[in-house]
């Protein structure tokens, strides 16, 4: 059984010295992207039944009086979600300001149990597309929910090692708001497919590969 | 008593004086057979292969032709119009009249009525055609739909010209020979799907069949083959009905939000 693990917690061991760079690339790729996903939510203030992706959804925010506010919750807590990514990866805060990671951590997971995933089911149900898609963002927010308690659960019982684990794969999932978007417009540029076509592909594209990923690194991280 | 006379004598010249009017117009116009919408295709010439699609779309409608045979018409187009004005020769039952493209430019129009064709050619500085067109009175059928013809519902007025991929332009789907905006109230669902291009042919399908004169190339594109379109109304907003209405603005909401997010990472 493995005592301690010295290097916390993104560096995958590599022989390559561009490795080192790595979290830094990725730090930048993530900035922009979070950027773009700032200003999406910007689009959708103020409160309007009417704006961006709402104007084709019009039916459900007539038929089912949630589905509006709920939307929003969905929307509003995005931002707060991925701003765990510029904190809980990064092994110096971990080291030197730990109430800092525990206190952006707590942030995340009530965000996202308390908001984002329980919307995420809510809407998910009313996806565009036909039934596929709504099985997609129903199971994403699923188990999206479910990775992130047990993270949770595992880090109140000390357990650093699920921890870990069970954060990578829940904070893989919450990317997929951003590489489901990636997704379609690389579809879209290479294809010139019909709307609701590309997304019922990202509707799973944008989250299945994520996880694979995630347990990937973390098979090799843990073997 | 005087005032009552005065009143009868007014009215009598007042009814004398229409009914001479009225006479006077109808003593003026002759060969009202002729009056009326002909509609069919100009076929240039010299064309070096027998090719459908260099057809051009015309109504030729014939106004008046009076006593002097002087003959008053227009040529409508799916996207412009232009009076037409010259003489019936009644011993070669010929018409000639000048088309006025604009302040410099015409173009003459040569043809002979016999029972419901009128056939001629029209000679323009830029080109020559022939045309046999057949009388028809325009009227709403909100159950037309475009033909199904192959390359036609191409957005060739807005292709664009990459030098490594060549020549790109928007290609409609087969949706816009199913959906019909002007019968059935459009769903969301039926329109999710939908590229910008079918969302904007089936809303200009509308006007069409209205027989819209559209206002440029780019909208009215599609129309030029379909036979059953008539370009004779400037302007038919006041004739469309409250389906069509309704579904006008769906569609419009559909194509905006298209263009602002079917590329985009924004969804």
């Amino acid at each position: 059984m493995r005592e301690k693990i010295k290097e916390y917690p993104l560096k995958v061991p590599s022989t390559k010295s561009l490795a080192k760079y790595y979290p830094y690339i990725l730090l930048v790729v993530f900035s922009w992207f979070f950027y773009l996903m700032v200003r999406l939510t910007i689009q959708y203030f103020p409160l309007n039944s009417d704006v961006a992706f709402l104007r084709i959804k019009q039916t459900e925010v007539n038929d089912v009086k949630l589905y509006l506010p709920i939307f929003y919750v969905h929307v509003y807590s995005a931002v707060f979600v991925l701003l765990a990514g510029f904190t809980q990866f990064s092994a110096t805060i971990l080291k030197k300001y730990k109430s800092l990671h525990r206190n952006a951590g707590k942030l995340y997971a009530i965000v996202v149990l308390f908001f984002a995933a329980p919307s995420g089911i809510f809407i998910g149900c009313f996806a565009n597309g036909a039934w596929h898609s709504k099985v997609s963002f129903v199971v994403l927010g699923i188990i999206w929910w479910l990775f992130t308690g047990k993270a949770m659960l595992a880090i109140w019982q000390r357990q650093f090692i699920v921890h870990e684990k069970m954060m990578v794969r829940s904070f893989a999932l919450a990317l997929s708001a951003i590489t489901l978007r990636a997704w379609k417009v690389i579809i879209v540029y290479s294809f010139d497919t019909a709307p609701m076509d590309t997304y019922q592909i990202i509707a799973w594209l944008g989250w299945v590969p994520n996880l694979l990923i995630a347990e990937y690194y973390l098979h090799r991280k843990f073997k | 008593m005087k005032q009552l006379t005065i009143l009868t004598l007014v009215l009598v010249l007042f009814a004398c004086q229409s009914k001479t009017n009225e006479n006077a117009k109808v003593d003026t116009l002759i060969h009202k057979e002729y009056y009326g919408n002909w509609v069919g295709y100009l076929v240039p010439r010299f064309t070096h292969y027998e090719d459908q699609f260099t057809y051009e779309k015309i109504v030729l409608k014939i106004v008046s032709i009076n006593k002097e045979h002087v003959v008053v018409g227009q040529t409508m187009y799916k996207d412009y119009k232009h009076s037409l004005k010259g003489t019936f020769n009644d011993t070669t039952q010929t018409f000639t009249l000048k088309e006025k493209i604009d302040d410099t430019l015409n173009s003459i129009f040569e043809f002979i009525i016999i029972k419901d064709t009128l056939k001629g050619h029209r000679s323009y500085v830029y080109s020559e055609s022939n045309y046999v067109l057949t009388k028809r009175p325009f009227v709403y059928d909100n159950k037309l739909m475009l033909p199904a013809l192959d390359d036609v519902y191409d957005d060739y007025d807005n292709q664009k010209y990459d030098g490594r991929s060549g020549t790109t332009r928007r290609k409609a789907s087969n949706a816009i020979l199913r959906i019909n905006a002007s019968t059935t109230e459009l769903k969301e669902d039926s329109l999710k799907n939908l590229t910008k291009l079918d969302l904007e042919i089936i809303r200009y399908t509308i006007y069409a069949r209205h027989g819209l004169i559209f206002s440029d190339s780019e909208t009215s594109q599609f129309f030029n083959y379909a036979d059953w379109y008539m370009p004779v109304n400037d302007n038919v907003d006041s004739q469309l009905t409250p389906i069509e209405i309704k579904n006008i603005v769906l569609l419009k909401r559909f194509e905006k939000y298209a263009k602002e997010n079917y590329h985009t990472f924004y969804r």
